[in-house]
C-alpha cells in the first residue's frame, strides 16, 4: 500500500486555480522530488497535504487513511512533518527548546503537574531534553544547544528546522526548499544528511527544490508541476530528458 | 386606539432608530476610514465627537454664533486636532507593530476624556436647544424637529462624503493609499498628507454629531464620547471595517436595533446590545456584512 | 532537580522573612495604613498582571477584557460569603473557578480571532459581563453588592500572590508553556510541530482567567463592597498599563510594574483626573520611545506586538 496517494488534488482561490488534478502517489522510504517553475503551486500542494489548506476537490491518503479536512497539528500526530520555504524557527527559544517543541505531544506531564512542578513533571522534563538532545546531536548543532534560534547562521538555521521536524517522529518528512540559499559545500552535506536519515529512520521523503544537482542526485521519482497541473513524472534521467519539463524551465519555443 | 398597535410603535422606533443611526453612521464613518488606510482602530475618535459638541457649545454660548456656524467651526477645529493628534501620536509608530499604536490610541483617548475632565469640569453643561422645537405628529407616530434636522445634516454630510470619495483628487488618493500605500507612494501620491486628510475628514464628521447630539439632548460631559464611540465601532465592524457604505449601514442597523431594544425590552439593556452584536459579527463574519475576511500567507 | 528544589526553598525563605517583616510591621503599627492599603493593592495588582502577562505576553494574544474575570471573581466571592455565610477559602475556590468556566466559554470561541479583532471581541466580553452584572438586582445592580466581610488580610494576599507567581512561572518552563510560546512566536510553525494552538490559547486565556477572579475575591473582601463600576474597561486597562511597562513577556516586568503604578495610583488618588492623563501620556511614550517597557526584550516585545498584524507571519 501506498504511504502517500494523492488523487485529483485541486485549490482555487477565488478565481484561481492554484492546483489542479494533481495526482501522486509513492511508498514507505521512497525519496521524491517535487520541482517547478515559481508559481507552479508547489506549497500550495504542501499546504494542503499539511492540512494548513482545504483542498477544493480531490482526495489524499496518508497511511490509509484520509486526511484532508484535519488540522495541521493532527497530520503531524498521524506521522507528516514538514519544514518551510522561509524559515519558521521560534526565534525566541533556544535552539535545544525550539526541538522541546516539537516533542510537546508525547508529553506525559499533566497541566496541574506542570504548574505545581510536581508527579511527572520532573521526569518528563528529563525525557524530553534527553530527546531534544538526541536529535540536535544527530544534526550536528549540540554545540548551539542553548543559543537562540535567531542567533544560529543561515544552514544551521535550516538544519535545526529539519531537525525539529524529525523529532515528531513522522513517516513522512515534508521538506520546503530545504537547500535555499546554501553554498555547493552545503548542499552536498545535506544530500549525504537526507540520505542518511531517509535509511537510519526509514523515513519517507518528499522535497521541493530549485537547486536541480540535489534533485537529480538525491531523489529517485520526480514530479514536476506547472501552473497548477502534474505535467510530468518519472526518474531523474527520465526527467531531464522530458520535453515538456525543458519547455516549462525554459519558456516555450 | 390605533395609536397604540404594536405596527405603530414598531414605526415609532424606526423613526427614532434611523435618527440615532444617522449619528453613528457618521461616527462609524470616521472610524473606518481611518482603519481603512492605516489599520488602526482610533480609539480616541469618540472622544473627538466630545470635542466637537463642547467647541459647538462655546461658540454658541460664548461667542454667541448661530448654530449651523458653530458646527462649521466645531467641524474645522476637531479637523485640525485630528490631524494633530496623528501627527504626535500615530505617525511615529507608523512602523511600528500594529498593537503599539492600539494602545498609543487607548492613551490618546484617556488624554482627552481626563484631560476634558481636568479643564472643563466633570459636570454636564448644558447645552442650549438650538434646534427648535418643532414636533410633528403624524396620525401617532411623533417625529421632531430636532430629529429631522440631524437626519438632514447627517445625510448632507454622507452625500458630500461620497462625493469626495469618488469624484475628487483627494478621494481617489485616499482609495489608493488604503489599497496599498507603498504603490500610491510610488505614483506620486504623499501618504502622509492623504492621511492627514483622512484624519481631518473623519474628526470633521465626529464633531458634527458631536455637535448635533449635543444639541438635542441639551447635555455635554468629557465623558459622552465614551459610549458613541465603542457604538460606533460596532456599526463599523458590524458593516465591515474599512468599507465606508458598510459603516453607514451598520450605523443605521445599529440605530435601529438599540431603538427597538430600548422600546420594547428595557432601556439598560440598550447597551448590551451593541457588545451582543460585535461579539456575534466577530464569531460569525468577522468581516463584516460587506466585508471580505483575508487570511495569512504561509 | 535538587538544584531547583534548593532554589526554591531559597527563594521561598525569602518570601517568608519579606512576608515576617511586613506583617510586623502592620501589626505593630510601624507601618502605616496607607502603606498597609497599598501593599495589599501591590499584591493584588501583582497577581492581575502576571495573569494577563501569560495571556498576552507569554501567548501573544491580546486581551483587554481582563477586568470582566476580576468581576467574575469578585462577585461570585461575595455571593458566597455574604448571601451563602461561607468562609474565604470556598468564595477563593469559586471565584476562581467561575472566572475559569466564564473565561474557557469566552475563549473558545473568540481566540479563533487574530489581532485587533481579538482584542475588540475581549474588550466586548468585558463589557458585557459588566453590563449584565449591571443589571442584575440581586447582586445588588447599579449600587453594587454592600456587607462584605472583611475577610481578606495580608497574609491571604501575600501567599496567593506568591503562588500565582509561582504556579504561572511553573506553567511557562513546562511543556504546556513552551506551546504557548510557541504560539506566540509562529503559530503556524507551532501547528504544524503537532502543538494544538487552540487548545493552548484556550488554555492560557482560562488560566488567567482564574486568577484573576482570585484577584477580584481578594478585592472584593477588603473593600467591603463590589461595585460594577470597579471592572470597566478602564480597569483593564490599568492592569494593560501595569504588563506593557514592565514589558510584555517578563514577570519580573509585571511585578516592578504593578508596584510602580500602584504608588503612583495611590499618591494620585485625590486627583483622579490627573492620574489617568499620566497613564494616559505614560502609554504614548512607553509605545513611542520604549514599547519593550522596563524589563522587557525590544525583539521579543516587536515579534509579540506585531501579531496584531492579523497575519503578517
Amino acid at each position: 500500500m501506498p504511504l502517500l496517494q494523492v488523487e485529483k488534488l485541486s485549490k482555487s482561490f477565488g478565481g484561481l486555480l492554484a492546483t489542479a488534478n494533481v495526482n501522486m502517489d509513492f511508498n514507505q522510504g521512497d525519496l521524491v522530488g517535487l520541482i517547478g517553475p515559481n508559481g507552479a503551486g508547489k506549497t500550495t500542494l504542501f499546504n494542503m497535504l499539511t492540512g494548513v489548506y482545504t483542498p477544493t476537490s480531490g482526495k489524499i491518503i496518508f497511511n490509509g487513511k484520509s486526511v484532508v479536512g484535519l488540522k495541521p497539528y493532527e497530520i503531524t500526530k498521524r506521522g507528516m512533518a514538514r519544514t518551510f520555504q522561509n524559515i519558521r524557527l521560534f526565534s525566541e527559544f533556544s535552539a535545544l527548546d525550539n526541538i522541546k517543541v516539537a516533542l510537546n505531544f508525547s508529553c506525559k506531564q499533566t497541566l496541574p503537574e506542570a504548574m505545581l512542578r510536581v508527579g511527572r513533571y520532573y521526569e518528563d522534563e528529563r525525557r524530553i531534553t534527553a530527546r531534544a538532545e538526541h536529535y540536535l546531536d544527530i544534526f550536528e548543532l549540540s554545540h548551539r544547544r542553548d543559543d537562540y534560534a535567531k542567533n544560529l547562521s543561515y544552514g544551521e538555521q535550516r538544519r535545526l528546522e529539519i531537525a525539529r521536524a524529525m523529532a515528531t517522529e513522522p513517516k513522512l518528512l515534508l521538506l520546503d526548499e530545504p537547500a535555499a540559499g546554501m553554498n555547493p559545500q552545503e548542499t552536498a552535506q545535506l544530500t549525504e544528511m537526507l540520505r542518511w536519515i531517509r535509511e537510519e529512520y526509514h523515513l519517507t521523503i518528499l522535497l521541493i527544490e530549485h537547486d536541480m544537482h540535489l534533485v537529480m542526485s538525491l531523489c529517485e521519482k520526480i514530479y514536476v508541476l506547472e501552473y497548477g497541473r502534474m505535467i510530468a513524472v518519472g526518474t531523474p534521467d527520465e526527467i531531464k530528458a522530458n520535453e515538456r519539463v525543458i519547455a516549462a524551465y525554459l519558456g516555450e519555443g | 386606539m390605533e395609536s397604540n398597535s404594536i405596527v405603530m410603535q414598531i414605526v415609532q422606533q424606526c423613526v427614532n432608530g434611523i435618527m440615532l443611526g444617522s449619528i453613528y453612521a457618521l461616527l462609524a464613518l470616521g472610524y473606518t476610514m481611518v482603519y481603512g488606510i492605516i489599520r488602526l482602530i482610533n480609539f480616541a475618535h469618540g472622544d473627538i465627537f466630545m470635542v466637537g459638541a463642547y467647541v459647538c457649545f462655546f461658540a454658541i454660548t460664548t461667542f454667541h454664533l448661530p448654530f449651523f456656524a458653530a458646527l462649521i467651526v466645531a467641524m474645522i477645529l476637531s479637523a485640525a486636532l485630528g490631524v494633530l493628534i496623528e501627527k504626535i501620536a500615530y505617525k511615529p509608530l507608523r512602523n511600528a507593530p500594529r498593537i503599539a499604536v492600539l494602545i498609543s490610541a487607548i492613551g490618546v483617548s484617556l488624554l482627552l476624556e481626563y484631560g476634558g475632565v481636568a479643564l472643563l469640569t466633570a459636570q454636564p453643561r448644558f447645552f442650549p436647544p438650538a434646534l427648535g422645537e418643532v414636533i410633528f405628529d403624524i396620525g401617532g407616530i411623533i417625529i421632531n424637529g430636532p430629529q429631522i434636522i440631524i437626519l438632514a445634516v447627517s445625510v448632507v454630510l454622507m452625500i458630500a462624503l461620497t462625493y469626495v470619495i469618488k469624484f475628487t483628487t483627494v478621494g481617489k488618493a485616499m482609495r489608493a493609499v488604503s489599497f496599498d500605500a507603498e504603490a500610491a507612494s510610488l505614483m506620486g501620491i504623499n501618504p502622509n498628507r492623504i492621511i492627514s486628510a483622512t484624519f481631518a475628514i473623519g474628526s470633521a464628521l465626529a464633531a458634527a454629531a458631536g455637535g448635533l447630539i449635543g444639541a438635542y439632548y441639551n447635555s455635554i460631559d468629557p465623558l459622552m464620547g465614551v459610549m458613541p464611540g465603542i457604538k460606533a465601532f460596532v456599526a463599523a465592524v458590524l458593516g465591515g471595517i474599512g468599507i465606508m457604505p458598510g459603516a453607514m449601514l451598520g450605523g443605521v442597523i445599529l440605530g435601529v436595533v438599540e431603538s427597538f431594544v430600548s422600546g420594547f425590552w428595557s432601556s439598560t439593556y440598550r447597551d448590551v446590545v451593541a457588545f451582543a452584536i460585535l461579539i456575534i459579527i466577530l464569531i460569525v463574519k468577522p468581516a463584516g456584512l460587506l466585508g471580505k475576511y483575508r487570511g495569512e500567507k504561509v | 532537580m535538587n538544584k531547583m528544589l534548593k532554589r526554591d526553598m531559597f527563594v521561598l525563605g525569602i518570601c517568608a522573612v519579606l512576608f515576617a517583616l511586613f506583617q510586623l510591621g502592620f501589626t505593630f503599627k510601624i507601618i502605616g495604613s496607607f502603606w498597609q492599603l497599598n501593599i495589599i493593592l501591590v499584591c493584588i495588582n501583582i497577581i492581575l498582571a502576571v495573569s494577563l502577562n501569560l495571556i498576552n505576553g507569554y501567548t501573544g494574544q491580546f486581551s483587554l477584557g481582563h477586568a470582566g474575570f476580576m468581576a467574575i471573581g469578585a462577585y461570585v466571592g461575595a455571593i458566597c460569603t455574604v448571601k451563602l455565610a461561607l468562609p474565604l477559602v470556598v468564595a477563593l475556590i469559586a471565584g476562581a473557578l467561575f472566572a475559569g468556566f466564564v473565561g474557557l466559554l469566552i475563549g473558545l470561541p473568540t481566540l479563533r480571532l487574530k489581532g485587533d479583532y481579538l482584542a475588540i471581541a475581549t474588550l466586548g466580553f468585558g463589557e458585557i459581563i459588566r453590563l449584565t452584572v449591571l443589571n442584575i438586582p440581586y447582586i445588588g445592580g447599579a449600587s453594587g453588592l454592600t456587607g462584605i466581610p472583611r475577610l481578606t488580610t495580608f497574609a491571604w494576599v501575600f501567599w496567593l500572590m506568591i503562588l500565582t507567581v509561582f504556579i504561572i512561572k511553573n506553567l511557562i518552563n513546562s511543556s504546556a508553556g513552551r506551546a504557548c510560546i510557541a504560539v506566540r512566536e509562529n503559530e503556524i510553525a507551532a501547528e504544524a510541530m503537532g502543538v494544538n494552538t487552540t487548545k493552548y490559547k484556550v488554555m492560557a486565556f482560562t488560566v488567567g482567567a482564574v486568577f484573576a477572579g482570585i484577584a477580584g475575591v481578594l478585592f472584593a473582601h477588603y473593600f467591603y463592597l463590589v461595585h460594577p463600576s470597579s471592572f470597566t474597561f478602564m480597569k483593564s486597562i490599568d492592569i494593560l498599563t501595569i504588563v506593557v511597562l514592565g514589558g510584555l513577556g517578563s514577570m519580573a516586568g509585571s511585578i516592578i510594574g504593578a508596584i510602580v503604578l500602584t504608588f503612583v495610583s495611590a499618591v494620585l488618588a485625590s486627583y483622579a483626573e490627573w492620574r489617568m492623563i499620566i497613564y494616559a501620556v505614560l502609554l504614548i511614550v512607553v509605545m513611542i520611545f520604549r514599547p519593550q517597557g522596563l524589563l522587557g526584550d525590544k525583539d521579543l516585545t516587536e515579534r509579540i506586538l506585531n501579531r496584531l498584524k492579523g497575519g503578517k507571519r
